[in-house]
């Protein structure tokens, strides 16, 4: 293994140099803005890196929609098809009771609740580090992505845009514990906030008194309180509540709905302002 | 001058698989098998490159991981650093050490690695401490031998 003439000089005082640089870079990136026009031209060259990275999953998905045999196929198809049939039930349900819930909004004098509009995307790189819940989709400013947008899969809430380029956006899990989102569980309209826990299958709620009224298999959806996220879009259900009675609040547990170890499709939610509104206002 | 040019080329190549590489993370309980890449192959380069690559190549790489990773500019930089920095002291010895041996050294300093990220993780974010972030270590050990098969070719051609 000796294939070096010369050996490199040790240096504390370089290491020491170098760490203060990085500490100075550190703060200099916190309170200032300095580093976002690198980053942006690093997105730009770094996309065919982002390309290749993501060829295994997409030989893997495209393995698996071609190489099954039409048995599978057909399987597959019926099991669609009922599933559309289904849905198309549902849709006719949803249609009917969105005219009632004007109606009795309109009864209210209660203000519409934001249309909104889906947009799709599709996950195209992972964070590396296992600690940072974070992934990258391939829709960005050119798609009107921007910062603090809710992105859902098919089941729930994934979770929502932090940081935005030209084609591209990163998105922060739910289930990261930097995350938080304010919740209400569904049928009592008790409020919390659910926050990440650095596993992908956990969530806890924080701050929960004895007294609330919340339960396993409870669904959570969102508040829409904070103007993050829209209200309504499920988040998770309940998977434990453990009161210790020396403790002030339960420890609650949740089970996010969104497959947000899986989903490779997702959808990027934008508010659209009501068209109508009662009375004017 | 070209067997310098040879070398840069070599290295930026090297660095720009392993970055590949990491880009396309496994999320499930493997991804913390998954071993930092670009962490490596810069050791490695520390270890048995031309001269030229010390603190300030570690440094470098560290910053552009920053960049491309959207994490803190000077993050990576700094646990880059102070990981090539533990290397080059113990390089004498790891040269001359067998492969097993090397893996050890390997793990040993992915294990630092991830101390520093874990540090920066709980001041960020005030998280919890998992067991299972420090298995990447087991993962260097793993990949280790393969890495220095690789370049190793890769230095004999060169220069």
């Amino acid at each position: 293994m000796e294939k070096k003439i010369f050996t490199k000089p040790v240096s504390a005082p370089r290491m020491l140099l170098l760490v203060a640089l990085a500490v100075v870079l550190l703060l200099a990136d916190h309170y200032t803005g300095v580093f976002a026009p690198a980053r942006a031209w690093l997105e730009t060259a770094a996309r065919p890196l982002y390309w290749l990275g993501n060829v295994p999953g997409k030989v893997a998905a495209w393995s698996r929609a071609n190489v099954a045999g039409p048995g599978g196929l057909a399987v597959e198809n019926r099991q669609l098809q009922a599933e559309v049939l289904v849905l198309k039930g549902q849709l006719q349900q949803l249609a009917e009771l969105g005219a009632e819930n004007v109606r009795l909004r309109t009864l209210l004098n209660a203000q519409q609740t934001a249309k909104l509009r889906p947009l799709t995307a599709e996950l195209i790189g992972v964070s590396p580090d296992p600690r940072r819940h974070q992934i990258t989709i391939n829709r960005g400013e050119h798609d009107g992505t921007f910062v603090g947008q809710a992105v859902l899969d098919g089941a729930g809430l994934m979770g929502q845009v932090v940081q935005v380029s030209a084609a591209r956006a990163e998105v922060l899990l739910i289930s990261d514990e930097r995350h938080a989102v304010p919740i209400r569980v569904a049928g009592t309209d008790v409020r919390a906030i659910a926050e990440g826990t650095g596993d992908y299958r956990r969530l806890r709620l924080r701050h929960v008194p004895p007294t609330l009224e919340i339960a396993v298999d409870d669904l959570l959806v969102t508040s829409g309180l904070g103007g993050h996220f829209p209200a309504g879009y499920p988040v998770g259900r309940v998977a434990s509540v453990a009161h210790d009675t020396g403790q002030p609040f339960v420890e609650v547990t949740v089970t996010p709905v969104a497959e947000l170890d899986r989903s490779r499709h997702l959808l990027l939610v934008f508010p659209e302002p009501a068209s109508e509104s009662p009375h004017g206002s | 001058m070209a067997a310098r040019g040879n070398a840069a080329l070599q290295v930026a190549g090297s660095v720009g698989i392993a970055l590949v590489l990491s880009m396309n993370g496994v999320r499930s309980w493997a991804q913390f098998l998954m071993p930092p890449m670009v962490l490596l192959v810069t050791l490695y380069w520390v270890l048995f490159g031309p001269v030229l690559y010390g603190l300030g190549f570690a440094f470098l790489i560290g910053l552009l991981l920053d960049l491309m990773l959207g994490t803190p500019a000077g993050e990576y930089a700094l646990a880059f650093c102070v990981t090539a920095y533990l290397a080059q002291l113990l390089e004498h010895r790891v040269r001359h050490f067998t492969i097993p041996y090397q893996c050890l050294v390997a793990g040993a300093l992915t294990l630092m690695f991830q101390l520093i990220m874990v540090a920066f993780g709980l001041i960020e974010a005030g998280g919890t401490l998992r067991l299972a972030q420090f298995y990447s270590a087991l993962g260097a050990m793993l990949v280790w031998p393969l890495l220095v098969l690789l370049l190793g070719r890769l230095h004999d051609r060169g220069w």
